[in-house]
């Protein structure tokens, strides 16, 4: 199984935290916050494209509304390989960053 | 629904949803949208307008870097297709390429040309304040133009008008003979020039050595080009050294400038001092009614010339009212812009040789003929080729490719293709260029280094552009036109559609292949025509010899009187004038009220001039030395100007010239043809020369040419051994009057070879196309009995017919284009329908021998091997 790209995995934990939420609009906000960084929607769509060719999420549609210019919405929800994605992802942050704490890295180089 | 009243700005919007090229693209703009709906009520309309401006800006490079990426590795890939496509039909891949690349390289050669025409003189720094100030005169009939203006002008206009920063005169030296003393040989040389100091600062030219604003301020002194300096010094410096001239004067050079540029309206080779000849400054106070030499005054940038007439009134008065009266004429100045000289429309006497539009015209035309031909040839090739790549644009369109995309795809390789063609062309060029004289038949310099000429560069980038689409795009729709179904299963019929296209050009090209040839052949006739008319005088076998030496004058009589002892030696006269080469002159004429002045062309002769040239005298009679009055009170004219004058009985009418002039008419000569056949004959007068200045004409025999000449040349070296012995043939010499048209004819020669040389690449194709497609049917043909001629017929039939088509079409446009060029000529050929009809013979024989290979290999083909797979 294919590791998560530093953006997929920002993505993906947007996807995973909004729940029912998570249309483009929202992921695309609580992505930025995340990340720090403000990405406009086609990057964020293009991720999207990604995560579903990898399987790690299911896409569906939603009511069109008049203030989208009668275009409809659309959402995200995880799958079950996309849960284990984020796990992995998980454990290997915390290996990557184990025992290292922030003061640390200000301190200098490892003691 | 609500009105949404403050509505999303249309352009960064629809840019944003043009850049997005995934799936889910409305859910995109939907949430764009929703976005922005948001803003615009939490923070208002001026924060929601600038966060869409700033992200669609934001977007365009990301965008175009995820594209560069996708379209780079696609881009490999397509590459290796055309190449493989391109190998795979060696044959028609060639005859494409060929194609394009002639075209280029016409088109090429065309444009640089036409730059060198058209910046004439523009390399000069100055050149848009420089005017060169020519001189109207106008009496009591016709204006009389000059291009040369009063020596005295220049400084005069230089006191009264401060804006004139600076003047120069140049007056071009016909011939000076240079005597190079350390090496001790003697040269004429043309193409010098007599120029004031300030020349050098008007004129933009590079000094190797010699400084520009001092080198022309002594008399004697001379600067030299580099050419020059070579042939006479070798590569030693030839700054300091001295250089004698014919008229017994010791030139100094004192600069060395590098070669000018080949477009300049005056050729210059070196540059002597004015104050040389005109040491004591006499010139400066020449009446302004007296022309001599050129005058180029240096004014500001885009200078109000109202600013000048308004002064002007004054000016006259001071210094041209009074000669005025005295000549009974008034004198107008005219400013010719430097740029505007070789094109210019106004026409002067004494002008340089000016460029002709209509040379430019054809030309250009010409380069687009070819252009088009090349560009149909590429057209029919690829649509003809269509069904083989049927099946690759089917399988394509199943998996998913648009339309457009397949569209790009094939215009890219017609890209590709128009690029080598680029190469190929421009190799073909050089080529060219160094085989054969191309700068001796156009006079000019082919630059092609890109580096140094930009605008090359532009121009060969938009032809590149435009030929990759004008032969890409039909074809790329033509092709993509295939339903995928259609070609998986079989059903797929080549060739069918797009016939019709197809015909119309192949007719096209047929038709402009046949006008181009008749066209030329038809200048062919012209340009023989006029060589050999009757031109109302002998001017076969007459030799002239320009007399350049003063002193030699005095000799003449003697040198004619040994001349004539030969046998081969018939007759021999003087003169200033001759055919092709006449002035003007203000006379006045016994008219029916009174003395009427006319500027009528003069010719100045000695004795025996009529029986030497061939002319005939149908009334009165001839110059004779017996009439010791002949000398200045007789004068000749000829059946035109009698007309003109209305005279009835034109001997004994009188003739003046102001207080100097009186003579009377003894003889009227049969009109001749002394200007090109470009000009009806006009009214002549002639008269026994003042001045010891023009020609010794021989008439000798046609046989022993050599011997004669030999003969002449030794007794000529008697009375003048100093001089190199110069001569010139008077027919030769009158045939170069028409040398534009024959240059003309020799490109247009060599242009409409290459127009049936492309053409023939066309039918070469399209025929080995045809026959291959048709090969089944040929097959079929012969097992039901046809036989081999009989299926050739068959097979050349469509060629046939189209060309007759096109035959027919382009017969009135000939006529047409030929006729409005024939008003060139006062005198001309008639369009002779025989050579037309001659011509498309030919053609049809050409077309049968390019298509009859492939016609005869399939029509003797094996009908069972074609059958077989079936």
């Amino acid at each position: 199984m294919k590791d998560l790209t530093q953006l997929e995995e920002i993505v993906m934990i947007a996807i995973w935290s909004l729940k029912d939420e998570a249309n483009g609009v929202s992921i695309k906000k609580m992505v930025n916050e995340m990340s720090g960084k403000n990405y406009f929607y086609n990057v964020v769509y293009t991720t999207f494209e990604q995560l579903v060719r990898k399987g790690f999420v299911t896409k569906y549609y939603g009511e069109p509304t008049a203030v989208r210019g009668g275009k409809r919405k659309v959402f995200f929800k995880m799958t079950d390989t996309g849960l284990q994605a984020l796990e992995r992802a998980y454990e290997r942050q915390n290996r990557i960053w184990s025992g290292i704490t922030k003061d640390a890295i200000k301190g200098g180089f490892a003691s | 629904m609500k009105q949404n009243k403050n509505r999303i700005p249309q352009f960064p919007f629809l840019l944003l949803k043009q850049l997005y090229a995934f799936s889910d693209g409305d859910c995109y703009s939907g949430d764009i949208q929703e976005e922005f709906d948001e803003i615009m009520q939490s923070e208002g309309k001026r924060k929601a307008h600038s966060w869409i401006w700033v992200n669609a800006i934001r977007a365009i490079p990301s965008t175009m870097k995820s594209q560069l990426i996708w379209g780079g590795s696609m881009f490999k890939n397509h590459t290796k297709v055309a190449i493989r496509n391109i190998r795979r039909h060696k044959g028609y891949s060639f005859i494409n390429i060929m194609g394009l690349a002639v075209g280029i390289a016409c088109c090429l050669l065309i444009f640089l040309y036409l730059q060198n025409e058209l910046t004439y003189d523009k390399y000069h720094e100055n050149s848009h304040r420089i005017y060169r100030i020519s001189s109207t005169y106008i009496t009591s009939g016709e204006p009389i133009r000059f291009a040369v203006a009063s020596p005295a002008l220049g400084s005069r206009l230089k006191a009264e008008y401060p804006e004139v920063e600076a003047f120069v005169r140049t007056v071009p030296i016909p011939q000076i003979l240079f005597h190079q003393v350390e090496r001790d040989f003697t040269f004429y040389e043309q193409h010098l020039l007599a120029a004031d100091p300030d020349y050098f600062t008007l004129f933009t030219y590079d000094f190797i050595s010699g400084d520009p604003q001092t080198c022309l301020a002594e008399p004697n002194s001379i600067v030299l080009t580099e050419e020059f300096a070579t042939k006479y010094y070798g590569s030693n410096d030839p700054m300091g050294k001295i250089l004698q001239t014919g008229d017994g004067r010791d030139l100094k050079v004192t600069g060395l400038i590098k070669n000018p540029p080949q477009n300049s309206h005056v050729p210059v080779r070196g540059v002597v001092s004015f104050s040389t000849w005109d040491t004591e400054g006499r010139l400066a106070d020449w009446p302004l009614f007296e022309v001599v030499g050129f005058t180029y005054v240096l004014l500001p940038d885009n200078y109000d010339f109202t600013h000048f007439w308004d002064r002007w009134p004054p000016f006259y008065e001071k210094y041209c009212a009074e000669d005025g009266e005295r000549y009974g004429q008034t004198y107008v100045p005219n400013f010719i812009p430097l740029e505007d000289i070789r094109y210019g429309s106004m026409r002067f006497r004494f002008d340089v040789d000016k460029g002709s539009w209509s040379y430019l015209y054809a030309f250009i035309a010409i380069g687009i003929f070819i252009l088009v031909l090349a560009c149909i040839n590429t057209i029919n090739m690829t649509t003809a080729h269509a069904a083989t790549r049927a099946k690759e644009v089917g399988i394509k369109k199943v998996l998913g490719s648009g339309r457009k995309n397949l569209i790009f795809q094939i215009l890219g390789e017609s890209a590709f293709i128009s690029l080598i063609a680029f190469v190929v062309g421009f190799i073909l060029l050089q080529l060219f260029i160094m085989s054969f004289p191309v700068e001796q038949w156009l006079d000019f310099k082919v630059g092609m280094n890109i580096f140094q000429n930009p605008l090359l560069l532009f121009s060969a980038i938009g032809l590149f552009i435009f030929i990759s689409i004008a032969s890409g795009l039909y074809p790329a729709f033509y092709i993509t036109a295939v339903m995928p179904i259609k070609v998986l299963t079989g059903t797929f019929k080549s060739g069918r559609k797009g016939l019709f296209i197809r015909r119309t050009l192949v007719t096209a090209q047929f038709a402009i292949s046949i006008g181009v040839i008749v066209l030329m052949l038809f200048m062919n006739n012209q340009v023989n025509f006029m060589r050999n008319r009757d031109l109302g005088f002998k001017k076969e076998n007459v030799v002239s010899i320009p007399i350049r030496d003063r002193n030699m004058w005095t000799n003449i009589p003697a040198i004619e009187d040994e001349l004539m002892k030969s046998p081969n030696i018939l007759s021999a006269a003087t003169g200033d004038s001759r055919p092709g080469a006449a002035g003007t002159g203000l006379y006045s004429f016994e008219g029916v009220e009174g003395m009427e002045e006319h500027n009528f062309h003069v010719f100045a002769v000695g004795f025996n001039y009529v029986p030497t040239l061939g002319l005939e005298i149908i009334s009165g009679r001839d110059f004779q030395e017996a009439h010791t009055t002949d000398r200045t009170q007789a004068v000749i004219v000829n059946e035109t100007l009698v007309k003109e004058m209305g005279w009835e009985d034109p001997i004994g009418k009188r003739i003046t010239q102001g207080n100097n002039f009186e003579a009377q008419v003894i003889g009227v000569v049969k009109d001749f043809n002394f200007q090109s056949l470009h000009n009806q004959i006009q009214p002549l007068l002639m008269r026994m020369q003042g001045q010891n200045s023009g020609r010794l004409f021989l008439k000798i025999r046609g046989e022993n040419i050599r011997q004669s000449m030999a003969f002449i040349e030794e007794k000529w070296k008697e009375f003048s051994p100093n001089r190199p012995f110069e001569y010139d043939f008077l027919d030769e010499e009158f045939g170069r009057l028409y040398n534009a048209d024959q240059r003309l004819n020799k490109l247009v020669l060599l242009f409409s070879a290459i127009c049936v040389f492309i053409s023939c690449l066309g039918v070469l194709g399209l025929s080995s196309f045809n026959a291959i497609r048709r090969t089944k049917e040929m097959a079929i043909r012969k097992v039901h009995g046809a036989s081999s001629p009989r299926l050739v017929i068959a097979l050349f039939k469509e060629i046939f017919l189209l060309f007759s088509v096109a035959a027919i079409i382009v017969l009135p446009v000939s006529y047409f284009l030929i006729d409005l060029w024939l008003k060139n000529f006062a005198y001309r050929t008639t369009f002779n329908i025989l050579l037309f009809i001659m011509t498309t013979l030919v053609g049809i024989v050409i077309a049968f021998l390019t298509a009859g290979y492939h016609c005869m290999k399939v029509a003797g083909a094996n009908p069972i091997t074609s059958i077989r797979y079936e």
